[in-house]
């Protein structure tokens, strides 16, 4: 994010698989799948910058859905779809 | 796109994405499946039960048969199996047959696949994904417990037809 924000490029994110992870047996103390939208922001990167990717393809198998826009303007409410693209 | 402090640019692909956006019907299922907490949240926990689930189903089945995957995962619904390496006595003399090469690595790669879609498996090439090793695979573990072992079965029936047809080319 500092990188990021440091040269003026945009970040992002393809969290595809967020809601499809798991734990494995093998690697009980594996770290876990943080998203770059739970992170804040302040002193790293203008948010402007910050873009995430995510779609119902992997998790509902709706595979024509593949990007999905999310916009939360006031920052209270939970996310509406504002507009799906396939 | 989740963009969550950007109004300007989620206008800007808004009046894009109008050439190829989906129906109005799924765009309101969507919302509302994605609304309903009640349904989403347990849907999400049975969901990872049952990958993982099958994740460990498939790699014990891999470990029984010795054939070499990528550890660690702990995301998605598919595993990395280097199906050359029980073979590879027949790979190696089969591609010493004529001048080694990545592209006759990969030829063989492809007459591996062949062979599963004879034994009725199809399993992604790894060539297709930007996999740099030939002889890497991609197993789909997301299916119904039964199905998977029959298709893990069936990878390892085409695999030894695989191999006798390769000791037969060289015989």
């Amino acid at each position: 994010m500092r990188f990021c924000q440091k040269h003026n490029l945009h970040l992002i994110t393809d969290e595809i698989y967020a809601l499809s992870t798991w734990k494995n047996p093998d690697f009980p103390n594996a770290p876990g799948f943080t998203s770059v939208l739970s992170i804040k922001k302040d002193g790293l990167i203008d948010p402007s910058l910050v873009h995430v990717l995510w779609g119902m393809s992997k998790v509902l198998k709706s595979s024509y859905l593949d990007l999905i826009g999310y916009t939360d303007r006031s920052r209270t409410s939970a996310p509406t779809v504002s507009d799906l693209a396939a | 796109m989740i963009s969550q402090d950007n109004a300007s640019f989620l206008r800007a692909i808004e009046a894009n994405s109008y050439f190829s956006c989906p129906s109005s019907l799924s765009d309101l299922a969507t919302s509302r499946i994605l609304s309903d907490d009640a349904w989403v949240e347990p849907f999400i926990q049975t969901n990872r039960h049952r990958l993982a689930e099958n994740y460990t189903l498939t790699i014990r089945f891999l470990e029984r048969h010795q054939i070499p995957y990528k550890k660690g995962g702990n995301a998605g619904f598919f595993v990395w199996v280097d199906l050359f390496d029980p073979i590879r006595r027949q790979v190696d003399a089969a591609l010493e047959v004529g001048v080694p090469s990545e592209s006759a690595a990969r030829d063989l790669e492809n007459k591996l696949q062949e062979v599963l879609l004879k034994h009725r498996i199809f399993l992604a090439l790894g060539a297709d994904f930007g996999g740099d090793v030939p002889g890497w695979y991609r197993i789909v573990f997301a299916h119904e417990k039964e199905y998977l072992k029959l298709g893990l079965s069936r990878m390892i029936e085409a695999l030894a037809a695989f191999r006798c047809e390769l000791d037969r080319n060289l015989a």
